[in-house]
């Protein structure tokens, strides 16, 4: 079953190829694949804050807050 | 018998001195050393001479720190570790604590292994340990801000 591809029933109802499944898709050119590439571009400009000193300085600091919050909520003050 | 909470206490003091002073060494100067060194071709130097010795105080005064912690919340470990009535805040800084000790001897301490060839690896397996270590080490550099926030907050800082 190599190079077939049996996706949910939306998107296809029987066995496809891999290929003939994604030229059908480039081909309608409709939002699924524009949101597809959109949310790709976005993870490749996001960086992990703790790859910078700063980063998991402010990010404890913001941890530090959301905690003391939910200490507060438990003690009940 | 009264002198022992005081004991526990000293040691948890001074073993957190050095876990925490470690890993701040770590992320605040090693990290960006290795860097300098490595362009000037001296990184040897801090991989084999200073970085072990280095991790085998990091590893044990995390153990001796958490320890030390336990036998000082003494009948009142279920308490904190359960966020009981008095105890929200030094429970949530117990849970950071554990949750770091188990970063340092699950995660960084068992890629740094791979890194200082004392288990064999590929160079493709050294450089993912590398990663997982550094992020791991950043994590726990996160954490330590909170966890030190509610160690203090337990007595000093009324909610």
């Amino acid at each position: 079953m190599r190079g077939v591809d049996r996706r949910p029933f939306l998107f296809a109802p029987y066995p496809v190829s891999v290929n003939a499944y994604d030229n059908r898709l480039l081909r309608r050119g409709g939002a699924v694949p524009t949101l597809i590439a959109d949310s790709q571009r976005e993870e490749e400009n996001m960086k992990n804050p703790l790859e910078s000193l700063w980063g998991t300085v402010i990010t404890g600091l913001v941890l530090t807050v959301i905690l003391y919050y939910l200490a507060k909520s438990l003690v009940g003050g | 018998m009264d002198m022992l909470p005081g004991i526990y206490r000293w040691i948890h003091i001074m073993a957190g001195i050095m876990w925490v002073g470690l890993l701040y060494y770590f992320n605040f100067v090693q990290v960006a050393a290795m860097k300098s060194a490595q362009a000037d071709g001296t990184a040897a130097g801090i991989s084999k001479h200073v970085a072990p010795r280095a991790l085998f105080y990091f590893r044990w005064a995390a153990l001796v720190t958490w320890l030390a912690g336990a036998a000082l919340l003494g009948s009142n470990f279920v308490a904190a570790f359960t966020f009981q009535s008095g105890f929200q805040k030094i429970g949530i800084g117990a849970w950071l604590g554990t949750i770091m000790l188990l970063n340092v001897w699950g995660i960084i301490w068992r890629n740094q292994k791979k890194i200082l060839g004392i288990v064999p690896a590929t160079d493709e397996e050294k450089n993912k340990a590398r990663r997982v270590a550094f992020i791991a080490s950043r994590t726990n550099t996160a954490l330590s801000i909170p966890m030190l926030f509610f160690m203090v907050a337990q007595t000093h800082i009324p909610m």
